[in-house]
């Protein structure tokens, strides 16, 4: 047994840092790039990213400067250096991690994942589907390589998959209902402007209901309810120029009488 | 797939949510859900993705696919944004790993596919089970933050294979 010995000291905080220092590299990536959003201002400012990233937020990571991006970049090594050293000693060819998030849970409650082992240490992992649960719903491993190839990594998640057996592929009736969805699509014709922001609104607008709950009957309600504050449509649709200013496409000339 | 990759829920802004290719009205999970099922419906053989948090192996856990989270760094993160500069990482999602063993070279072309491909013996070697992670993904829907737990990040005992 190794208990008590791999892990101390690794930094489990380091999610919200992998953003620190990214505004200037972004803007230089954009810059090649047609789109509302010209920069890392746009982004934050955007209304798109998830409601746990506020602007305010957004902002101040992403206009950290170099130095805090080198720091975070030592707290990842340090990780690595932890977690390769553990299992050197050990012996081990690697980790098997069963992650806690199985398919279909749509609880909003971000249970502990172990996938932020790889993420917060840069090992490398492979994930493959071990077997269904009881509801028919597929449960998954994921494998963190020790020090080595990412290749011979594959390999060996291929001799689990091989002692698996074949996978079951998803219900004929789950593809079915994909391919024709059982209501029309919403008419937001004359909403442009407000269909990029449309989906965190609604996210926004369900006040407090559980993520479960906002299944798409309840998505196009909350939708509905949305077009219906907005009132009449906004216009024809904005379009970016090249100069990375905003210009409103020309409306349709009226039809003579 | 989440707007600029920052989600593990399938929540696109404009069309709604996408659902699991095992059942359309649960989670996908995220954020590259829409490769996952594509992928696990057989609608495409292979399909792009990137992991900074879990966005790759997310969504192939949860529609029953295989995906590589490579080493950080082995293969070029250019043009992943918002963020991944600093841990992300491109990736394929697959049916199963024979598939994925052949054509991650597509993302690295020194990519050994023939010793992917190979078969292993797994006598002799040792694996362990993460048996505890007080390890919490950013950012959180609850509060309070995360918070350092105190505690051995892994608890476990390798495995003697056979």
């Amino acid at each position: 047994m190794i208990e008590g010995r791999v892990g101390q000291g690794h930094d489990t905080r380091l999610g919200a840092d992998f953003a620190k220092g990214s505004g200037r590299p972004i803007d230089a990536q954009l810059a090649a790039y047609p789109g509302s959003c010209r920069n890392w201002i746009d982004i934050c400012g955007s209304g798109r990213l998830p409601p746990e990233w506020t602007p305010a937020k957004c902002l101040t990571l992403m206009a950290s400067g170099m130095e805090a991006q080198w720091r975070v970049r030592q707290r990842l090594a340090a990780n690595r250096r932890l977690l390769e050293e553990a299992l050197r000693v050990g012996g081990l060819d690697g980790m098997l991690l069963l992650p806690d998030r199985r398919g279909g849970d749509r609880r909003d409650t971000s249970p502990a994942i172990t996938c932020m082992v790889s993420s917060t240490s840069g090992l490398h992992a492979v994930v493959l589907p071990l077997a269904l649960d009881g509801r028919g719903m597929p449960v998954g491993l994921e494998i963190l390589g020790a020090a080595g190839g990412d290749e011979e990594l594959i390999a060996m998640a291929g001799v689990l998959e091989n002692r698996r057996g074949p996978q079951p592929a998803p219900r004929p009736s789950a593809q079915s209902e994909l391919t024709m969805p059982a209501e029309p699509p919403l008419d937001l014709s004359g909403h442009n402007r407000l269909v990029p922001l449309l989906g965190w609104q609604v996210w926004r607008s369900r006040r407090g209901e559980a993520l479960e709950d906002l299944e798409q009957a309840r998505f196009r309600q909350l939708t509905r309810a949305l077009l219906r504050r907005h009132g009449s449509p906004t216009g024809p649709v904005e379009r970016q120029g090249g100069d990375g200013r905003r210009s409103r496409a020309k409306p349709p000339p009226a039809a003579s009488p | 797939m989440d707007k600029f990759a920052s989600g593990i829920r399938g929540l696109s802004g404009a069309a709604s949510r996408v659902g699991n290719a095992f059942d359309p009205w649960l989670s996908p999970g995220g954020s590259s859900s829409g490769s996952a099922l594509a992928v696990a419906t057989g609608f495409v053989p292979l399909a792009l993705g990137s992991d900074n948090c879990g966005s790759l192996r997310l969504p192939a856990v949860c529609n029953g696919v295989v995906t590589l989270r490579a080493t950080l760094d082995r293969f070029s993160s250019q043009g992943l944004l918002p963020i991944g500069f600093l841990n992300g990482t491109p990736g394929l999602i697959a049916p199963d790993l024979p598939t994925l063993a052949l054509r991650l070279e597509v993302l690295d072309p020194p990519w050994r596919a023939e010793r992917a491909g190979a078969p292993q013996d797994l006598r002799g070697k040792r694996l362990a089970v993460l048996a505890r992670s007080c390890i919490r993904i950013w950012p959180p829907s609850t509060t309070p933050p995360p918070r350092p737990c105190g505690r051995p990040l892994i608890c476990c005992g390798p495995l003697e294979q056979r």
